[in-house]
């Protein structure tokens, strides 16, 4: 909600300014020094509880440099937790191997061959990680260079979505409400990612009818319970379903870090963009370094509009 | 004078209210032991001149004679601001004040003198008088017609003999002949012609004074705070050119009076209205158009005065619309206009009673409205002064203010039955008394009290589903209610003919009493600040033409604006001084030497130091919207700014004018922020490390040349060419060239490549984040220091053409300009761009640099009758 408020008068602005700098073709490339930059090592893991670890290892760039991920090899990467250590061990995927096409989605990752190199590097495990809501998860990785990275993370309990309700309107369209309570005694941070599904229907030029199912994704976003603090809370959608419409809503209840992390994030990639973000520092919980560390749960309700 | 006898002892007191008070005074505080005086020297020294001089008025009173006045034009019976008041023979002058009103102490004697009234634009009158008594002089000055006019801002003799320095005047008639974007007059943006003034982006009626910030200037329109001057962002000001009379900047120096921001004091003063004839006055533009009319209520006695403006965009815009509404593939064109009203009365009590009322009313509105959406964004302020002008005696006259002012914007969006709205907003209700005493004519006291009781209402959210109750009702926001207090006492004193000092102090304080309206708990702790705020300023006259000054001014600020972009925008918000969050104070010291060059030519230079303490300023990624504990989000530094500003000017002949230079540093340090009284390191920017801020701009130059054409030429036109020339009176051409370096803005160094929780899925097909994952690697720029690169130089030259025409039934204007002449493509902000090869796939990043106006050339018709 924040997000979309913040955007108002700066989209109101931009949309002016698109709109004079169209009319004299006013946008020109620039040759623009740049300041001299220090290359920092950035480490992003999601622990799922149930889920195989995940972690990539990689080098930031000087920003006018041709992109190419440079991965960190042979880095000793642990995860500790109540129950014992868990050893993530390295993966290097070649991705024209025809094989990984039975999981991965290789078209997607072949448009960017160029930017990931012949090989993809990551840090993962087997074994999935325990589920242990609230509790710590210390990662510790050391690279070939002896550089030490550090941090410490929770997974949350999941926030359950207490209904799904539909409404239409006039015009028979209907919108949908996901209902969830918000815990008074925390502190608490959600992601809402909300998606539909609905059958597309084309008459082909030989008579034939063609379908298929398209998603989209609706919304997605992240908010803090200031606004509702302790009280039932209900995110909302447009009247924009018809019946028959799947609807995807998922609730991520996510850490502070995580939180400050795409707060951070998304101000830096606004503030890139235009001049009215205000530059922000990416906030990381990584000692050491840059990325993110970060428990992930979530709920995912499916649900068809019904008449 | 209570506070001077306040500072004397008994005896003394004793001994001045005998006969000889002057002698006694001086010999009572020799008297004193060495040692305190040694101590307090200087201070003493300031004191004994003061109380002296002050005391010789009455023990002298027998032998003086004041002469007082008001001067006026004659045609509009308007007071003539800055009026030069000259007895030659005795080497002596005043100026009118700001309400057109002069008053000179001579000693008293037999001989007939001449005075002269002299004002640009005016033809110059002598008046004969014996100086034996007090004398009541109105004088009306007949305006030179208009291929007589010069166009000057300072008066040469003005700037020689008075202590204030670092402050710019612009009349409404100085803006109204140099050229101006589409074509629309405004007096804020001549003003950052001037140097140490600066704009913003490129455009922008936001100001930034030496090294200051756009939130730390006192922005006055007839007395009356405007918290936000700016309508469509910042493109234009709330200064409707037909309604403003004159507009005065202090960059330092600040008279006692003034007191709330740091930075600068911007003293608008509206048209009072014609006393002695109804007359309108208007004109069309590209983008908005005029209204203004005047006249008396009671002849010579009360008059009015009521302008509107409006931006006719919209109008267009929904003729579009409405053509195709039809149309399912048009998506329509939202809204856009905004008006002001400015309006004034006038009333003559009795000789010595005087009343103004003024107001103003301004609104910029957007509208959207699609199907079952609707989305409002209205800001706008509102402000009203009533002031009574008294006069004791010619020598003791009042100004009390009794205002009322707010800025408040709301962004509404109906979504069928569900309702949010987003508001801020500020409303201050002010009274305020100043008093003038001209004892004699070494000294002008001034003093005077102000209280001003704000509201504020920060980022109020209200949601509703039509309902009573439901998830969807709440609100959500703060109010705070604070006052602000000020007092002061400063005199003009002129010590000889060469050396003019004006000592004055302030006394300001601030209490945060937001408490007294909670119920039942309080949130906020009841808090006060206060601040003492010393100014000095110094003039000496090396020769006639050449003075050297030098000032000092401490300024306090209790109110801090919300935000967080490089451009004015409506949603930047005003927030109070609390616990939390102690005011801004800053010291500036100048010094700087005027010389006038033959009659026509005026040079000064001044140099100019300021620091800047506790400036404010927001985390990064600071949510400055919605949040119910926004404080949170502040963090505290200080500033410094250091320049040198060159002037100079040529204020009559056909060729006016002027050439500002400024170079000029201004810094920022965030080093380390106090809460709750214990150091936060967490909250610094830049690691703590001083960096450049914004608006730091290393050299600004402004070249500005009127140029009025030889009337051979209008005489051949008129005469020659015939029709459409017939009536043409004057024609002149003026260009205004502006540079400036490129300001600081922060760029990221680097990126980070992200891969993101969608990854997982990617590659393994199952993860926290279904269907399409868009891109399986992103891209965050790694930002490290504050302003760490530089926009390109910004330069640009305006061209106008304005030709003055007199038909039977009053007067006409064209002007003809163009705004960039020569296309420059000067850098309105720089962004990042992906970088592709031939194939089309994206390898890189590169920056691009967009830019607003190229040359845009228009036309504006004005009447007046």
């Amino acid at each position: 909600m924040q997000q979309q408020l913040n955007t108002y008068s700066i989209y109101i602005l931009l949309v002016l300014t698109i709109l004079l700098s169209a009319c004299g073709n006013l946008q020109q490339d620039i040759e623009l020094e740049l300041p001299e930059y220090e290359p920092e090592i950035s480490v992003e893991a999601y622990l799922q509880a149930g889920q195989p670890y995940f972690l990539t290892l990689v080098k930031s760039q000087p920003y006018f440099d041709d992109i190419r991920v440079e991965y960190l090899s042979g880095a000793t990467v642990t995860v500790s937790h109540s129950q014992g250590v868990d050893t993530l061990q390295e993966f290097n995927i070649d991705i024209s191997d025809p094989t990984l096409g039975l999981l991965a989605d290789t078209a997607l990752l072949n448009t960017f061959s160029g930017i990931f190199g012949e090989q993809l590097v990551f840090y993962g495990s087997f074994q999935p990680v325990p589920t242990l809501y609230n509790e710590d998860f210390n990662l510790k990785v050391e690279t070939l260079d002896g550089e030490q990275l550090t941090a410490t993370t929770k997974i949350l309990p999941v926030v359950p979505i207490d209904s799904l309700v539909q409404q239409f309107n006039d015009q028979q369209e209907a919108f949908v409400l996901t209902f969830f309570t918000d815990d008074e005694t925390t502190t608490n941070f959600y992601r809402r990612v909300f998606e539909f599904q609905r059958l597309q229907v084309d008459s082909m030029d030989n008579g034939t009818v063609d379908s298929s199912f398209v998603t989209r994704v609706d919304q997605d976003f992240i908010t803090d319970d200031i606004v509702f603090n302790g009280q039932p809370f209900a995110f909302g959608t447009d009247f924009q379903f018809e019946v028959g419409d799947t609807i995807f809503s998922t609730l991520y209840h996510i850490t502070e870090d995580y939180f400050d992390f795409i707060t951070t994030r998304d101000a830096a990639v606004a503030a890139a963009l235009s001049p009215f973000g205000q530059p922000a520092v990416l906030s990381s919980n990584i000692n050491g370094g840059k990325g993110i560390f970060t428990g992930i749960s979530f709920v995912r309700e499916t649900y068809v509009i019904q008449e | 004078m209570p506070a001077q006898y306040l500072m004397v002892d008994k005896t003394v007191m004793k001994a001045i209210t005998q006969t000889k008070p002057y002698q006694k005074l001086r010999m009572s505080t020799f008297t004193m032991p060495a040692s305190l005086l040694q101590h307090k020297k200087g201070l003493l020294a300031a004191f004994m001149l003061l109380m002296g001089s002050l005391w010789s008025t009455d023990s002298a009173i027998a032998q003086n004679a004041t002469i007082s006045g008001v001067i006026r034009a004659k045609t509009s019976g308007e007071t003539l601001i800055g009026a030069t008041v000259a007895i030659p023979v005795l080497k002596k002058g005043t100026y009118t004040d700001t309400y057109g009103f002069f008053s000179l102490t001579l000693p008293v004697s037999d001989d007939s003198v001449e005075v002269k009234i002299i004002v640009n634009g005016y033809n110059t009158e002598s008046r004969k008088l014996v100086l034996n008594k007090d004398i009541r002089l109105d004088v009306e000055l007949t305006e030179l017609s208009l291929d007589q006019v010069e166009i000057t801002a300072n008066s040469v003799t003005e700037e020689l003999n008075s202590t204030q320095m670092s402050v710019s005047r612009i009349t409404v008639a100085e803006a109204k002949k140099l050229p101006a974007l589409f074509g629309e007059v405004d007096i804020i943006k001549t003003l950052q012609l001037k140097p140490g003034v600066s704009a913003g982006s490129e455009g922008n009626s936001g100001i930034y004074v030496r090294g200051g910030g756009p939130d730390q200037n006192l922005i006055l329109l007839d007395n009356t705070v405007l918290y936000n001057p700016s309508h469509l962002f910042g493109f234009f000001s709330t200064f409707n050119s037909d309604a403003v009379k004159t507009a005065e900047i202090y960059k330092g120096g600040f008279p006692s009076q003034y007191g709330g921001r740091l930075s600068s004091v911007i003293d608008v003063k509206l048209n009072e209205g014609n006393r002695r004839k109804f007359s309108a006055a208007g004109g069309l533009g590209l983008i908005a158009s005029r209204l203004t009319v005047e006249g008396p209520i009671v002849k010579d006695k009360a008059s009015f005065m009521i302008s509107g403006r409006r931006t006719y965009a919209d109008i267009i815009t929904r003729g579009i619309n409405q053509l195709n509404e039809d149309n399912p593939d048009f998506n329509p064109i939202p809204d856009y206009f905004f008006y002001d009203l400015n309006g004034k009365i006038n009333y003559e009590l009795g000789e010595k009673d005087q009343l103004f009322l003024s107001g103003y009313f301004g609104q910029d509105r957007f509208e959207f409205a699609g199907g079952s959406f609707n989305f409002n964004f209205d800001w706008g302020n509102t402000n009203a002064n009533l002031r009574w002008n008294h006069f004791f005696n010619p020598k003791f006259y009042m100004n009390t203010s009794l205002s009322f002012t707010d800025y408040e914007y709301s962004i509404r969006n109906r979504f069928d039955d569900f309702s949010f709205e987003l508001g801020s907003k500020i409303s201050d209700g002010a009274l305020r008394t100043d008093f003038t005493w001209l004892p004699n004519a070494q000294h002008t006291v001034r003093f005077g009290v102000s209280g001003i009781h704000h509201r504020f209402v920060v980022g109020r959210l209200e949601a509703s589903n039509g309902e009573d109750d439901g998830p969807f009702n709440f609100d959500f926001g703060d109010n705070y209610y604070a006052m602000e207090w000020g007092a002061y006492i400063a005199d003009d004193i002129e010590v000889n003919e060469k050396l003019k000092i004006n000592l004055g102090l302030r006394v300001s304080a601030f209490q945060d009493f937001t408490w007294l309206y909670q119920d039942p708990n309080p949130r906020v702790d009841s808090t006060f600040y206060g601040f003492l705020e010393p100014r000095a300023s110094v003039k000496y006259s090396l020769t006639e033409n050449i003075s050297w000054k030098a000032s000092y001014a401490r300024m306090a600020q209790y109110l801090h604006l919300v935000a967080n972009s490089g451009t004015t925008l409506p949603t930047d918000i005003w927030y109070p001084s609390t616990r939390r969050v102690n005011p801004q104070s800053s010291d500036q010291i100048a010094t700087g030497i005027s010389i006038g060059i033959g009659e026509q030519f005026l040079l000064t230079n001044e140099v100019y130091y300021k620091w800047l303490n506790n400036q404010v300023d927001f985390k990064d990624g600071a949510n400055l919207f919605v949040n119910d504990d926004l404080e949170s989000e502040f963090v505290f530094g200080r500033g410094w700014a250091y320049g040198n500003e060159f002037y100079i000017e040529k204020t009559r002949g056909q060729l006016t004018g002027w050439i500002g230079y400024s170079l000029a540093w201004s810094r920022r340090q965030f080093a380390d922020s106090m809460r709750n009284g214990d150091v936060d390191l967490t909250n610094v920017i830049n690691d703590g490390d001083p960096f450049f801020a914004r608006n730091d701009k290393r050299h600004d130059i402004s070249v500005v040349a009127i140029y009025s054409l030889p009337r051979t030429w209008t005489g051949y036109l008129r005469n020659k060419i015939g029709w459409p020339f017939k009536k043409l009176k004057e024609m002149s051409v003026s260009g205004a060239w502006d540079f400036r370096s490129g300001a600081a803005y922060t760029l990221a160094p680097g990126f980070i490549p992200s891969f993101g929780e969608g990854f997982i899925s990617t590659l393994t097909g199952q993860g926290s984040t279904p269907g399409g994952n868009g891109a399986p690697i992103s891209f965050i720029p790694d930002f490290t220091n504050r302003n760490n690169a530089r926009l390109p130089d910004y330069h640009k030259l305006d061209l106008a053409l304005t030709l003055s025409f007199k038909p039977k039934w009053g007067e006409t204007e064209l002007i003809i300009s163009a705004y960039n002449a020569y296309n420059r493509r000067n850098a309105f902000f720089v962004f990042i761009d992906t970088r592709e090869n031939d194939d089309g796939v994206a390898t890189g990043f590169q920056g691009r640099l967009v830019s607003l106006f190229p040359l845009i050339p228009s036309f504006s018709w004005n009447f007046k009758f």
